[in-house]
């Protein structure tokens, strides 16, 4: 299994900086290493990527300062 | 993303099996929006589902996100319980729990599941919006939204 949009979240990573002032809480739609906008919700920011892009792969997450953490304590194999 | 609504099932072997429940996985409504303009089949499987309260996001295994066609729409640093972590791939996709719950929107994180039989851990994003009742003498569990 590989990360397929690991570009894309590396620039996440690397322009959080530049987010954060301003969209705090929002949500980042990042397509092919390029910054495409900020949205209010999940919803919204899926609805754009679909209606510009169609049904491809592209990147969504909500600016934060801390990265979400996701943890599994069973029923994943290592 | 809720109406209010309950769902129970009954498990003779709930304390062998835990919490398990066949779901109905499609791709998120938006997709599903996108899928039948563009005229194409809309996938969709039923699949049995273990309830995981240490799972803190709804995770589907490998063979769902081949059998629905998802593509990812972001990545997710996960941990598991040998303290390792690694990226997986995030999806959009939807859950329909009986007749009467309906997540239009969910997103769900790729896994490499242990058991074979299950192919989705509904985690807490989900069960923060209901409440769990497992009634371990009768065999029963109930969430209610």
């Amino acid at each position: 299994m590989r990360a397929i949009l690991a570009k894309e979240y590396k620039v996440y990573v690397d322009q959080l900086e530049h987010f954060l002032p301003q969209h705090l809480n929002q949500y980042v739609l990042i397509k092919e290493q390029k910054v495409v906008g900020f949205y209010d919700s999940y919803e919204d920011a899926l609805k754009r990527g679909l209606e510009r892009f169609g049904n491809v792969p592209f990147f969504v997450r909500m600016v934060q300062e801390v990265e979400e953490m996701h943890f599994f304590q069973q029923g994943l194999s290592a | 993303m809720l109406s209010r609504s309950t769902f129970t099932f009954k498990l003779p072997y709930l304390r062998e099996k835990g919490p398990i429940c066949q779901v109905v996985l499609k791709p998120s409504e938006p997709t599903i929006a996108k899928l039948k303009l563009e005229k194409q089949k809309v996938p969709s499987v039923k699949v049995w589902a273990l309830i995981d309260s240490g799972a803190s996001t709804t995770a589907i295994s490998q063979k769902v996100v081949r059998d629905l066609k998802l593509v990812p729409r972001g990545t997710a640093k996960v941990y598991t319980s040998n303290r390792h972590s690694e990226m997986r791939n995030e999806y959009d996709i939807s859950l329909e729990f009986g007749k009467d719950i309906y997540l239009q929107i969910l997103r769900s994180l790729e896994a490499n599941l242990k058991d074979q039989t299950i192919h989705c851990l509904i985690g807490r994003d989900i069960l923060q919006h209901g409440k769990l009742i497992y009634d371990g003498p009768k065999n029963k569990v109930t969430l209610t939204f």
